[in-house]
């Protein structure tokens, strides 16, 4: 069923072929060949002539007629009119309020309110009108029956938020509000339409049933913005310094030429560069190092600046490092390049090196616990003993660098039990090595090398590597002829890694290059077991925290620059706490003290940045129990469902019927009194 | 005087039998488009109580020669009775009952002894006028 009105095209050719009929007969009024005869009665046996059947003999018999035809017929056509949502008294309004980060674009927010606050102001009495927030989770702001005044008072008091928000969770929401009620019900969402919010839910069963829903129109279908996302931070040693790697994202969209980004470390200037964005993909990687005490928390924070940038609060990215803390490796090589690189003097602070007794393999196997990963060279998996104690380390759920450093026929059988499977031993010789020709730059352990502060791993040359078939491992080091050089396991992932070579001058030129510690460091960091405490949040996100049982702490604070801004009880060495709305460096304190135990960054959702916005955004039509009935934009309603209950509870509807039923009811009088035959 | 409608031609008659109580010359004007049964009882009475009745019988050409070409409806002047006709194809039919009307009262009239003259409306009333004389001198 459509909805019904008087500028219908349909509705007026329906009157005119109506009116045809009548028009035509009017003008046959006068019949052309009539002729006036006195001996009919000679023609009697000719056929008789109708005599003016749609002469217009009494007028207001006609109209009267015309009228009860025309009403009753209008209405069980069912006619639904049309009416303007604010105005209606019989309605009920769910508001949906986008308050996520995209809604500060170009002050949409404000005019948002605005336009909630002038509908609750012009509604009558009657009108049943609730207000929800999208935000992380949708919040009832104003709910049915509540004093205008009081929900204006609220609605003007929301701030903007830095949140991401679910368009389904609002609907159903509002759908869950207004599931009780009868008569017309409507949703309008205030929100921008933006393509990404509505394309996570394109396969959501439908749940809207006889709801009007009024989605916004965009004003464009996107704008520019420039934006970071996506921080990460690494610690690693450099030579004898120690130093900190930080990636980022920058985003831009729409006609920016440059874009200028900075990134501040405890107060002092990281870098400071001028991206060219002519011809770049939508997002690129930024890198950035510096020098940071590995003892303490680093807090960092970088800056995107650029025009035209409709949404200035995603131009900041903060970090949070933590400080690192000494793992342990337990040593079973004989290559005299890795006890060097493993030695206190190089590692201090950061590995302690653990010389494991190769005659007391089982000794050390009883005892496997006491080092965070174990470094191991092939030979020794020759014993028994050696096999035991790496499979001790994994089985314990530690980490494992197995170095190929030497096959035999039980090596070999022991790396298929690893995922592995040896194919013979590749020889380009010292003379004329192969180079080490691609590295999977996404993992956290070559991501760093993509910076030429690190050394360049293509310099890096081996002359003897075991050929490896991975069966259930995954390559993330490639030689010029394509073979594969380090490996991770697929069985025992983040805690095995595999590397085809030995670390020595006769198989790999390695430790002698620049990239050797670092990469020695990196290996050994990806095996660590460690349970990551997060530091990175999102505006307004519940987190939860184990306390260190060393603290013994009873409650634990939020606060930025020294003002509290929220605290919560620990319970059971975990507390829960909700993150603050805005963006920035926070740290956390225990006991109202005012001496950090953590830092914590506090990012917005890289999915708010991309200001890209939908017309008609389909999941509307999906999440309809009848669809294709569903409104395009706020500037035309439509009914998702029209219902006889909706039409008869219009008064025009029964005005209509009881209009024709007295026209029939004296256009019968008025033949019983004239006792005219028409 | 206005045209009445339906058939009065008898009762005509018989209220002018009942008003004239002397003997009289009656003229009598009429298409005599009527059931001649019931006529001819009335003029036999008038006959019959001495009055001398002269019947002009006014007829129009239409009627008498029905000179229609195009199909028409045709509509009584004193019933409002309506016929759709072709006049091609009955004309004939149309012209043979006529003239068995006209023989009746031909043949009535003469039976009784009254004066018949018919009267077309296309002619001059000078010739009704000299059919009339023609007939007072004929009884005279």
């Amino acid at each position: 069923m459509t909805v019904f009105s008087f500028l219908n095209p349909w509705f007026w050719l329906g009157a005119m072929a109506l009116a045809g009929p009548i028009w035509l007969h009017l003008r046959r009024r006068r019949d052309k060949h009539l002729v006036r005869f006195s001996a009919v009665q000679f023609l009697a046996d000719q056929p008789p002539a109708r005599r003016s059947p749609f002469r217009l003999r009494d007028s207001l018999l006609f109209a009267m007629r015309g009228l009860a035809v025309l009403l009753i017929v209008g209405a069980f056509s069912w006619p639904f009119l049309r009416k303007t949502p604010s105005r209606s008294s019989s309605r009920s309004t769910v508001y949906i309020l986008d308050n996520s980060l995209s809604r500060q674009a170009s002050g949409a927010f404000g005019r948002d309110k605005e336009r909630i606050v002038n509908d609750l102001n012009a509604a009558r009495p009657s009108a049943r009108i609730a207000v929800l927030e999208l935000k992380d989770t949708p919040r009832l702001v104003a709910q049915f029956g509540e004093e205008p005044l009081s929900a204006i008072e609220k609605v003007r008091g929301l701030k903007p938020s830095f949140q991401r928000g679910s368009y389904l969770s609002a609907f159903r929401e509002a759908n869950s509000l207004l599931s009780d009620i009868g008569g017309m019900r409507q949703i309008v969402l205030l929100g921008d339409n933006q393509a990404n919010q509505w394309q996570e839910n394109v396969t959501t069963a439908a749940f809207l049933r006889d709801v009007q829903i009024e989605t916004p129109k965009p004003q464009a279908h996107q704008l520019p913005n420039l934006w970071l996302s996506d921080g990460k931070a690494q610690r690693l040693l450099l030579g004898e310094t120690s130093r900190v790697n930080f990636t980022m994202r920058l985003g831009h969209l729409g006609p920016a030429q440059s874009a200028r980004v900075t990134l501040h470390a405890s107060g002092r200037m990281v870098f400071e560069r001028t991206i060219d964005l002519r011809g770049q993909p939508e997002t690129l990687v930024i890198h950035g190092e510096c020098d940071a005490d590995p003892g303490s928390w680093l807090q960092a924070e970088s800056i995107v600046e650029g025009t035209p940038d409709a949404l200035e609060a995603d131009n900041h990215l903060y970090y949070a490092v933590p400080p690192l803390e000494e793992g342990t490796v337990a040593l079973l090589a004989q290559s005299p390049y890795l006890r060097a690189a493993l030695s206190p003097e190089v590692m201090r602070g950061k590995w302690k090196r653990n010389l494991v007794d190769s005659r007391q393999l089982q000794a050390e196997a009883d005892h496997a616990q006491r080092s965070d990963v174990l470094c191991v060279e092939s030979a020794y998996l020759q014993d028994p003993a050696g096999r035991a104690l790496v499979q001790k380390y994994l089985d314990a759920g530690r980490g494992v660098w197995l170095i190929l450093d030497r096959l035999s026929p039980v090596i070999d059988g022991y790396l298929r039990q690893l995922g592995l499977e040896p194919e013979g031993v590749s020889e380009p010789g010292v003379n004329d090595p192969e180079h080490i020709e691609f590295a999977i730059s996404n993992n956290s352990i070559f991501q760093p090398f993509q910076s030429p502060d690190f050394g360049d791993l293509t310099q890096v040359t081996v002359s003897r590597y075991a050929n490896l078939r991975p069966t259930a491992a995954r390559t993330l080091l490639f030689s010029e002829s394509g073979r594969g050089l380090f490996f991770e396991s697929a069985r025992y992932p983040k805690r095995l890694y595999v590397c085809a070579f030995g670390m020595d001058r006769t198989q790999t030129s390695w430790p002698i290059q620049q990239t050797f510690v670092p990469f020695l460091d990196l290996v050994l960091q990806a095996a660590r077991q460690r349970v990551e405490q997060r530091t990175s949040f999102e505006p307004g996100e519940a987190a939860v925290f184990e306390v260190p049982p060393g603290l013994t702490a009873r409650t634990v604070s939020i606060q930025q620059d020294g003002r509290e801004l929220g605290t919560s009880n620990v319970f059971g060495g975990v507390v829960r706490l909700c993150m603050p709305e805005t963006p920035g460096s926070y740290t956390l304190t225990v006991n109202q003290s005012h001496e950090p135990w953590q830092w914590l960054s506090v990012n917005p959702s890289a999915r708010e940045s991309k200001l890209v916005y939908l017309d008609t955004p389909r999941p509307i039509h999906d999440w309809s129990v009848t669809p294709g009935t569903f409104a395009k934009s706020s500037d035309q309603v439509v009914s998702s469902d029209i219902g006889f209950s909706n039409i008869l509870s219009q008064h025009i509807w029964w005005w209509m019927v009881l209009a024709g039923l007295s026209a029939l009811a004296m256009e019968t009088a008025w033949v019983s009194i004239t006792e005219r035959k028409v | 005087l206005k045209v009445s409608e339906g058939a009065s031609l008898v009762s005509l008659l018989q209220h002018a039998s009942r008003l004239i109580q002397r003997r009289s010359l009656i003229l009598f004007m009429s298409d005599l488009l009527e059931p001649s049964e019931e006529i001819a009882r009335v003029f036999k009475h008038l006959k019959f109580m001495g009055h001398e009745v002269i019947v002009f019988q006014t007829l129009d050409r239409d009627e008498i020669e029905f000179p229609f070409k195009t199909g028409a409806i045709f509509e009584d002047l004193e019933s409002g009775q309506r016929r759709a006709v072709s006049p091609e194809a009955v004309r004939n039919h149309y012209l043979d009952r006529f003239e068995r009307f006209m023989t009746e009262y031909r043949e009535l009239f003469q039976k009784i002894e009254v004066p018949h003259c018919v009267v077309r409306t296309d002619q001059s009333p000078s010739v009704a006028l000299a059919m009339f004389l023609n007939e007072r001198r004929r009884l005279l």
